[in-house]
């Protein structure tokens, strides 16, 4: 096979007795030279590629892991700061102890509850003042959601979040949910409901145990593109 | 020590083609995949703990950027274009993220039912290939790392170009 180096590149870290031609990578000083090269190239096709691509584009400058600025809760307020379907005389059965970042969880057993009371409004009524926001990917709704979930991707909230903010500010219980386990997104998408779009914090939960918890508990899913 | 086998070994050129290609397609395919969907790419930088958060174009741009480095990097190891300027980037990169995996799958210890050990851990490392078992790539970056220092410290005169040069 032929060897397109020239004859002194048996040694890439010797100097030939010609200055070597710019970023050439046979000396230490030519293998940083185009190292940087590379850098430079890869990051303008990069941010360039960003601006430009209609999916899946990463603002730059958007705070996608926000956290709401801290609240207090007084104790022992009436029922508007409780969970949405805790009515229990004892609060510390069922209310678990929050993290302290003003964002407010609720259990299976809550969003159970929630869900099965969405479910009778919205045969009764046809609406429902609970409303499950599904905060994964499209992929993974399509894969499975809680029925009657609306689809908000996190990560693709801005393009999304004007067609959904009637229903969220019509609905009392914005109840927020991912995977659960280690995502967080349904923390980050509640601070911004809260934070960037304006739905009141009082209204926002995030049901931490996710979809891996609603299924382990056997409560119904669907798939596909439609929320019912 | 005597590296004189080495050498012989190295002046073949194969061991350099091989690490090339391996090289070479491992990083174009995960460059790739992250390339299609930054998003877990961000969330994987966010996951290690070692950026900081805010201001958030800091992350939010090497999320961007880095796929793209490791794309340019395989296309330069591949082509032989810049062979080993690219290599350099792709030894520091594994230098860099490999203590990261491990800090990583030694974080979640004991977190989950079933991690016991490090080699119980199933997480994302924002590789480009979604949750897999930490210890096998562990072994796999440790291996690519030896790969591309191959790369950027063989003198072997064969395979330097294109690769059927």
């Amino acid at each position: 096979m032929s060897n397109p180096q020239p004859p002194d590149s048996e040694s890439p870290s010797s100097d030939s007795s010609s200055s070597p031609p710019a970023c050439s990578d046979n000396s230490s000083r030519g293998l940083l030279c185009g190292a940087l090269t590379i850098l430079a190239v890869a990051s303008v096709v990069a941010l360039a590629a960003n601006s430009v691509r209609s999916s899946h584009a990463i603002d730059l400058q958007r705070d996608y892991f926000p956290k709401l600025p801290e609240f207090s809760t007084p104790e022992g307020n009436g029922d508007s700061t409780q969970p949405p379907g805790v009515t229990g005389t004892d609060p510390g059965d069922q209310v678990p102890v929050e993290p302290d970042d003003g964002i407010q969880r609720i259990s299976f057993d809550d969003a159970r509850d929630n869900f099965n009371s969405a479910e009778d409004e919205f045969e009764a009524t046809g609406e429902s003042i609970y409303l499950f926001v599904d905060a994964r990917s499209s992929d993974l709704y399509e894969e499975s959601h809680i029925p009657g979930a609306l689809w908000l991707y996190h990560y693709e909230s801005e393009a999304l979040i004007d067609d959904l903010r009637p229903e969220l500010e019509m609905a009392f219980f914005v109840i927020v949910y991912c995977n659960g386990g280690d995502c967080d997104d349904s923390l980050h998408l509640a601070a911004d409901l809260s934070s960037l779009y304006g739905i009141p914090t009082e209204n926002i939960y995030v049901y931490e145990g996710g979809l891996n918890e609603w299924v382990e508990n056997q409560m119904p899913v669907i798939s596909g593109s439609e929320r019912r | 020590m005597d590296i004189e086998p080495l050498r012989k070994l190295d002046a073949t050129g194969v061991p350099l083609l091989l690490a090339r290609v391996i090289v070479g397609f491992t990083f174009l395919y995960y460059g790739a995949e992250k390339i299609g969907d930054p998003v877990p790419f961000l969330k994987s930088l966010k996951g290690y703990e070692v950026l900081p958060l805010h201001p958030s174009w800091i992350i939010n741009s090497l999320a961007v950027i880095l796929p793209w480095i490791e794309v340019i990097c395989a296309a330069a190891i591949l082509s032989g274009i810049q062979l080993r300027s690219a290599a350099l980037l792709t030894t520091a990169m594994l230098a860099i993220f490999t203590p990261m995996v491990l800090k990583l799958g030694l974080s979640l210890v004991g977190t989950e039912v079933g991690f016991d050990g490090l080699c119980d851990v199933v997480a994302d490392c924002g590789c480009g290939s979604g949750k897999i078992p930490i210890c096998p790539k562990l072994a796999t970056n440790c291996g690519l790392l030896l790969l591309s220092l191959w790369i950027l410290l063989s003198r072997s005169k064969k395979f330097r170009g294109g690769l059927g040069g």
